[in-house]
């Protein structure tokens, strides 16, 4: 099964917040780690994605005073998002061994 | 909404606001079911950025987070999905979601809201009011016409002198020849008479008709039937009559069948033939009429003669009511009558006498007879004026506070225009507010006018019947929706353009209460025209106020308490044998005096004090005679003037024995007549020559002081008094003195003097005190009115006032916090309050001045012992402007006084 890239950055944010996480610590997450923007909007939308493919699973959490007393929406990765992460890297990594050193002498070629 | 209650972190800081409006505008766009988390993470991430990169950077990154978050389209309820929305459904359905969504708003601000439709409540309710009053008087239809307004009063007229009236025979010519009318008619006054078996007679109004009254009245008969064109020619039977329900209710009983029955009127017998449904009373709603008999009733009902009535020369026919027929104008009408007039002169001699010179002029219609038409219209006029400037004030409030709201809301705006709302629908949102307030206003204004209309009922002006306060009909809900557009538009408009034109980008980097110069401007502004507006008022029902009150203040020169007076009418008909007369006179006074209570009786000639006089001509001796004096004169018995505290001046009053006419008659004169016809007032003994039509010697057996007994008045009255009785003495007027303030005593009198004549109609007898307030009654609805309405002017401009001043001092309320910080006391900062406040009422005071100075010289004929200038009005006026002023300032002067320093620079 094909996993789209931000599908992708937000599974191994979840995994680098040991597995458990709300909406905001996701989009701090990729904000540190990639400098990258993700409106909470765009980021419900594949996580809400992602949860219909049996990824990650998902429960209200509580309310805390800093979001104004509205409650928070907490994720988890669930044992299938984890293997297919898990796989779909594996095949990345057997493409970019076997790719690795042509980029090499490209580069250095070129450069 | 936004699924969550105010900004946790939100406590006051600027930007915070911008991040507030966003929510509000964009919220509903996002997805109902993450609306919450995604918002509520916003929240989260907006701490976190603002420790990083700082509150700005912080809240442009919440922005695009926010905006970035709004999937899926646009829905409705935001400003594209309305676009789209309106787009689709067509422009209606825009305008009916922006009035859901008003609606919405203004339940969420309900102070305000109801502030609004208060202080419009106000001022509709008294434009209501004025508008309420002249509904009453002037608009309602005549009771039982048919279509008033199709129809018109006819007055013929010569070069030189109105209403002269024309001949039976013209009027017969014209009937026959108009062709664009659909009838005419006269219709001319008696009074008389009336009874039936077994009723005391009463006075009633009859009308003698002639041509098709009833018909192009539309008239219809409740029983019976009405007289028809064809009844009322010179050969048509006079004995036959229509009556209204109401002399039907007072001379039989309801179940009596009244057609076919005999009335008795002024000594003829009549039939009833008929009876006017609906309330018909004529055409003068000022003068309603009872009975209505053929013209050539006339002849029997004031003993004058057949040839006379129909004569060529004479000009019996004075009042006219036509109708032109359906299509045609007045204009046209008017033409053809004219041009009539000159045919019918032209080709008949007999006619040519005077019909060439006549003109006719059409007084479309039927309401107020055009004669009072001329009284009517100031006193309205100066009342609108009133009542408009009172419905313009609270405009300018309610101007200022919808902007002051624009303001604040700028922010929540200028996100709106940045999502595509144009400047025509952002102004139209808010005019779709400002009426939605303007209609809760007139809902208001309703009970308002109501109020006032209480604190004039039961005055009756100019003799139209009596004002029962304010109903709502028709015409006062048409006029209630013309004053929510004036005011919605007057109040919403400026509001709504300058919302409408705000710069998007300026207001969200700085959506504070940061005023421009300009607006702030504007609203002093207003404030100043309010000031001036209820100042000019003000000043005015000061003047009127203290005209009421001088016309009371003056002395009649006569006691008033427990005086009163009924005049007893004897027909004109057959006037009773003097020995019969002497009877009833005797019978009069023996009677009434008899009566428990009573202290005095005396009788007079004519209608007694406050209702007009007869006149007679006075000379001093037989050379001036030919120019004598025409002055006002009372047929007295002996004790008038001491039943109404009246003392002679010189000489004596009237005795018994004055009455036999034995030697030179006896005359009384007042001091101001004496003075005027011999320079001096000792002139007891001087010889007079008096009479109405020849002179006839007479001494001065008296003199009197300055009495008002015809109305009060600057000049006292030039009167003589004579012994009564006249030889000419119809109506007679008992006048009573009662003991003490005794309810029951004029209907004790009356059952007395219905005993003592039993032939005539006998009124109940009527307090002079009441007589002098008819007399004043138009300036006292005025002054009341006046006066209640520049109250509320006041008010409402101190409304104004303070709230211009309490935003002003908002807006500085950094710079007061500064002058505290460096040391700055609370009196210091509060007169700089005072101080901003002072201008304003300073230019509306100097305006408002001169407005009252044009307010003034317009109900300058009204005034009464008071200049238009008066200064004392003048300053009075300001002063209490300024105490009110004053008042208002003080509760922001006294808030900026208290200026924490720390927090309010905090805040900023």
């Amino acid at each position: 099964m094909a996993i789209g890239e931000l599908e992708q950055v937000i599974l191994l944010a979840l995994a680098a917040l040991k597995g458990e996480a709300h909406g905001a610590a996701i989009a701090q997450e990729l904000e540190d780690r990639l400098q990258r923007c993700v409106a909470p909007g765009a980021l419900y939308t594949v996580l809400d994605r992602l949860e219909g493919k049996g990824f990650v699973e998902s429960w209200i959490g509580e309310s805390t005073p800093s979001r104004g007393g509205r409650r928070r929406k907490v994720y988890r990765l669930c044992p299938a998002g984890a293997r297919a992460m898990r796989e779909w890297y594996a095949g990345i990594r057997d493409l970019a061994e076997g790719a690795f050193p042509v980029l090499d002498v490209i580069a250095e070629g070129a450069s | 909404m936004n699924g969550g209650g105010e900004d946790a972190n939100g406590s006051g800081g600027l930007l915070s606001r911008v991040r507030r409006h966003a929510r509000r505008v964009v919220g509903p766009a996002l997805r109902r079911d993450r609306r919450e988390f995604i918002l509520g993470d916003l929240e989260e991430l907006h701490e976190l950025w603002s420790a990083r990169y700082g509150r700005r950077a912080a809240d442009r990154r919440y922005l695009k987070a926010l905006f970035g978050s709004v999937g899926g389209g646009w829905r409705r309820g935001t400003e594209p999905g309305r676009l789209r929305h309106e787009r689709r459904q067509g422009i209606a359905a825009g305008v009916l979601s922006d009035v859901r969504e008003a609606i919405r708003t203004l339940r969420r601000q309900p102070v305000l809201t109801v502030i609004v439709a208060v202080t419009l409540g106000l001022g509709i309710g008294a434009a209501g009011a004025v508008f309420g009053l002249v509904n009453e008087l002037l608009l309602r239809p005549l009771p039982g016409v048919r279509n008033p307004g199709g129809a018109a009063f006819v007055e013929f007229s010569e070069a030189d002198r109105r209403n002269t009236g024309i001949s039976g025979p013209l009027a017969e010519a014209i009937r026959a020849s108009a062709t664009l009318l659909d009838g005419i008619a006269t219709f001319d006054y008696v009074g008389v008479h009336a009874s039936a078996e077994g009723v005391r007679p009463r006075e009633v109004r009859a009308y003698t008709v002639f041509g098709d009254y009833f018909e192009l009245l539309g008239v219809r008969p409740v029983a019976g039937r009405l007289l028809s064109a064809g009844e009322t020619g010179p050969q048509s039977d006079p004995y036959v009559a229509v009556i209204s329900e109401q002399l039907r209710e007072s001379l039989f009983a309801p179940s009596d069948d009244v057609i076919g029955q005999r009335l008795d009127v002024n000594g003829s017998t009549f039939t009833i033939i008929g009876v006017t449904a609906g309330g018909f009373g004529g055409t003068d709603r000022g003068w309603t009429v009872d009975l209505w008999v053929p013209r050539s009733a006339y002849v029997p009902l004031t003993n004058s003669l057949r040839e006379r009535l129909w004569a060529r020369d004479s000009r019996l026919n004075q009042d006219f009511v036509a109708r032109p027929l359906p299509g045609v104008s007045f204009a046209a009408a008017e033409a053809e009558l004219n041009a009539l007039l000159r045919r019918l002169g032209e080709a008949e001699p007999l006619h040519g006498e005077y019909v060439s010179e006549l003109h006719a002029t059409l007084h479309p219609g039927l309401n107020v007879s055009p004669g009072l038409r001329p009284y009517l219209r100031p006193a309205l006029g100066i009342l609108a004026l009133a009542g408009i400037l009172v419905l313009l004030i609270p405009c300018a409030n309610v101007a200022n506070l919808l902007l002051m709201r624009a303001l604040k809301a700028r922010g929540e705006l200028a996100v709106r225009r940045a999502l595509g709302a144009s400047t025509a629908r952002i102004a139209r949102r808010a005019l779709i507010e400002s009426f939605l307030l303007a209609g809760s206003g007139a809902l208001t204004g309703l009970g308002v006018a109501w109020l006032i209309g209480r604190t004039v009922q039961g005055e009756s002006l100019w003799g139209l019947p009596g004002f029962d306060g304010f109903s709502v009909d028709w015409r006062v809900l048409a006029f209630a929706c013309i004053a929510v557009l004036v005011t919605a538009l007057l109040s919403g408009l400026l509001p709504a353009v300058l919302a409408a034109r705000f710069d998007p980008g300026g207001a969200l980097r700085d959506a504070g209460t940061h005023v421009t110069g300009r607006q702030s401007e504007l609203r002093n502004g207003m404030s100043i025209l309010q000031i001036a507006l209820s100042l000019t008022l003000l000043v005015g029902g000061i003047l009127l106020a203290r005209t009421v009150r001088n016309m009371y203040a003056l002395d009649p020169g006569i006691t008033l308490d427990g005086v009163y007076s009924a005049s007893i009418d004897m027909g004109r008909l057959q006037p009773p044998e003097s020995g019969a007369l002497e009877v009833l006179y005797r019978n009069l006074l023996d009677r009434v005096q008899a009566v428990r209570g009573v202290r005095g009786v005396a009788l007079q000639s004519f209608y007694g004090p406050y209702r007009g006089a007869l006149r007679s001509n006075i000379a001093t001796s037989p050379e001036t005679a030919a120019q004598p004096v025409w002055v006002a004169t009372h047929w007295i018995t002996p004790g008038w003037f001491e039943l109404l505290d009246i003392e002679p001046v010189a000489g004596r009053s009237f005795r018994p024995a004055d009455a036999a006419r034995s030697g030179r008659l006896p005359v009384i004169l007042t001091r101001s007549l004496a003075y005027r016809l011999f320079g001096q007032t000792a002139v007891v003994g001087r010889t007079v020559h008096v009479g109405m039509q020849t002179l006839e010697e007479a001494a001065v057996v008296g003199v009197i002081g300055d009495v008002r007994l015809t109305r009060l008045h600057a000049t006292p009255d030039e009167a003589l008094f004579l012994p009564f009785p006249a030889a000419q003495t119809n109506p007679v007027t008992v006048v009573i003195r009662v003991a003490d303030s005794d309810p029951a005593a004029p209907a004790r009198i009356r059952e007395a003097l219905e005993a003592a004549a039993p032939a005539f109609p006998v009124p109940e007898p009527e307090a002079l005190r009441s007589r002098i307030d008819d007399q004043l009654a138009e300036q006292r609805i005025l002054a009341r009115l006046l006066v209640v309405f520049s109250g509320l002017a006041v008010l409402l401009a101190a409304g104004g006032l303070y709230g211009v001043v309490a935003f002003g001092a908002t807006g500085r309320s950094r710079e007061f916090a500064i002058r505290i910080a460096v040391g700055a006391d609370g009196t210091g900062i509060a007169t700089l309050v005072f101080r901003s406040a002072a201008l304003i009422v300073a230019a509306g005071t100097a305006v408002g001045l001169a407005g009252a100075y044009g307010l003034s010289t317009l109900i300058g004929s009204r005034l009464f012992g008071v200049s238009p200038m008066d200064p004392l009005s003048y300053v009075g006026a300001a002063a209490l402007l300024a105490a009110v002023a004053t008042l208002a300032c003080w509760l922001p002067a006294r808030a900026a006084a208290r200026l924490d320093p720390v927090t309010t620079l905090k805040q900023e």
